[in-house]
């Protein structure tokens, strides 16, 4: 399975892409907005976890540009949203797409992790 | 005196043509003037059936002379704005917009000059109007606002004399009322403003022979208090805010990285140190979700942990107050009060800060916090064993300004007063020989879980 981890924190974006390639997936790490949105075209991901807050542009300018390959049923069921910001604004957004959003930092580890593979919660 | 001349038998056609000339003409005056009679009477009707000028615009669709028509766009510029709004309005629907100035003048302009205010598209600049075809238009300038008012079928078909002449009733009566409801929309608004100011104002209010003042005394001591501590707690919420989303990122990262640096092999003498970080993280980690719970922008009520807020209030004060020995005695097993936790922190923060400065020199200076629940309250009271307040001062602790410190701001007590009345609770000082003592009561509701 090949995921896209865009993330500017670099401690979490190794840890995150280390701990995805145990549990059997093949990961690719960005830091910078830009550069995901090229890679996004480029290359074809089953997930893309994304954080919303980069140096450059948000997470949701990327999902927005992505719409130019993506279907909206592909961009609810490929992206995961993951952030510290965790206001109502955000999640009524993040809704909007149909994506799932991760809140950091991650109560449960595993858990994040397996939604991460599954692209699926269990609510 | 009849003049029979007209409708003798000597009349001749010419005559019988004037004549019905003359009839149709009186018909068709007597109709417009019934017509216009009618309209007044309907669009009073409608007056007073809408609450506001959307629904109105739409009870318009009930007029026969709409009959047919599908779209009525109505253009707004409150004189002095550089706005215009748009109402397009339907039969069942309608949409908001906003547009520039520039091309609601260039478009006004060319409706004015227009003789049988019939259009086509092509007349449309500046707007997207999604109008098929023809459309009837008309302006008007009122004292407050110049308007444009639009109909039509959304259809391609030039408009009847009938509709033209409709129209031109309609629009010379309905501009009087369009004033009426943009005014009811403005006092409208301006009376909701006033109603929430009146009920956020933390002034005190009092009502008496039909209308509400403020309280005299209230006047006098204008509660400056308050009004700093609003402008304070957004600029503190939002340091706040930002400072957690910014420490919590790169503490994540650490907590990953060290769980990370567990699972692989490690030799036996670095274990201990990454466990010990770890610890290190979890205690930053919870520092940081301490300080959310304390602190939030709200002005709602939840139930909290009152000793654990205290002990948080506390853990803030650790710099100012570290002579101060701190502690929260109470007799209730583990309880929570139905209060606003920031509100609370606050009365708690300002007690304890002042405390500390009043016993920076006294020996072995303490702070108790007891609280207990009697029936519907909660007691909270803090005492310590600095040099108290002088009988002949205390009346004037908790008023704004009044402070005996150097560099005092006179606000901290005044706050304390203010957010305790929000709270549905009071603050006094209560007198004692061995310290200063202040009790906090508030009330309490035994909401079992």
């Amino acid at each position: 399975m090949k995921i896209l981890v865009i993330e500017d924190e670099i401690l979490i974006q190794q840890s995150l892409k280390k701990l995805l390639e145990k549990m059997g997936a093949t990961v690719s790490t960005v830091a910078k907005g830009s550069e995901a949105i090229s890679l996004i075209k480029s290359e074809e991901f089953e997930r893309i976890v994304c954080d919303l807050m980069l140096q450059d542009i948000t997470g949701f300018d990327i999902i927005e540009d992505s719409k130019s390959i993506y279907s909206s049923e592909e961009i609810s069921n490929k992206f995961i949203i993951i952030t510290a910001y965790s206001s109502d604004q955000v999640l009524t957004k993040a809704r909007e797409y149909g994506c799932i959003v991760l809140n950091k930092p991650f109560s449960d580890m595993k858990k994040a992790l397996d939604i991460m593979i599954s692209g699926k919660t269990n609510e | 005196m009849e003049d029979n001349s007209y409708t003798s038998n000597k009349a001749n056609k010419y005559d019988l043509e004037a004549l019905s000339n003359i009839s149709n003409r009186i018909n068709k005056f007597k109709l417009k003037q019934s017509d216009i009679t009618a309209n007044f009477q309907i669009l009073n009707r409608f007056l007073n059936t809408t609450d506001n000028l959307i629904e109105f615009i739409q009870k318009l669709f009930e007029l026969k002379s709409l009959k047919g028509f599908e779209t009525i766009h109505l253009f707004i510029h409150q004189k002095g704005l550089t706005r215009t709004d748009h109402l397009e309005v339907l039969r069942n629907t309608y949409r908001e917009y906003s547009h520039k100035i520039t091309d609601f003048s260039s478009f006004f302009q060319s409706i004015k000059k227009s003789k049988n205010r019939s259009f086509g598209q092509s007349k449309i600049s500046g707007f997207n109007l999604e109008i098929l075809g023809t459309f009837l238009a008309h302006e008007f300038s009122l004292s407050n606002y110049n308007l444009i008012l639009i109909i039509s079928r959304n259809d391609f078909l030039p408009q009847t004399e009938d509709e033209i002449r409709n129209f031109k009733i309609l629009t010379s009566t309905l501009s009087s009322y369009i004033e009426i409801k943009l005014e009811q929309n403005l006092v409208d608004n301006r009376k909701f403003k006033l109603k929430q100011g009146i009920e956020l104002s933390p002034f005190e209010l009092e009502e008496g022979q039909g209308e509400v003042r403020l309280n005299r005394k209230t006047l006098n001591h204008l509660d400056h208090g308050d009004i700093f501590h609003h402008e304070r707690v957004s600029l503190l919420g939002e340091l706040l805010n930002t400072l957690r989303h910014e420490l919590s990122n790169p503490i994540f990262g650490l907590e990953l990285t060290t769980q990370l640096l567990l699972l692989e092999e490690h030799n036996e003498e670095q274990l201990p140190f990454v466990e010990e970080i770890q610890k290190s993280i979890k205690r930053s980690q919870s520092i940081l979700e301490n300080f959310t719970h304390l602190y939030k922008e709200t002005n709602e009520f939840e139930l909290i942990d009152p000793v654990a807020l205290i002990n948080e209030v506390f853990t803030l004060t650790k710099s100012e107050s570290r002579h101060l020995k701190k502690e929260v005695i109470t007799t209730e097993n583990e309880f929570k009060i139905f209060t606003n936790s920031t509100w609370l922190a606050q009365i708690i923060f300002n007690l304890v800060i002042n405390s500390a400065q009043a016993c920076k020199n006294v020996k072995n200076a303490f702070l108790k916090v007891q609280i207990d629940l009697k029936e519907d309250f909660v007691n909270i009271t803090l005492f310590d064993n600095g040099p108290g307040i002088p009988a002949e001062k205390q009346p004037e602790i908790f008023k704004p300004f009044y402070t005996t410190k150097e560099k005092g701001t006179g606000l901290g007590l005044a706050i304390c007063h203010s957010l305790s009345k929000k709270l549905k609770g009071k603050i006094e000082y209560l007198h004692s020989d061995k310290g200063a003592s202040f009790h906090i009561k508030l009330p309490y509701e035994n909401i079992s879980n």
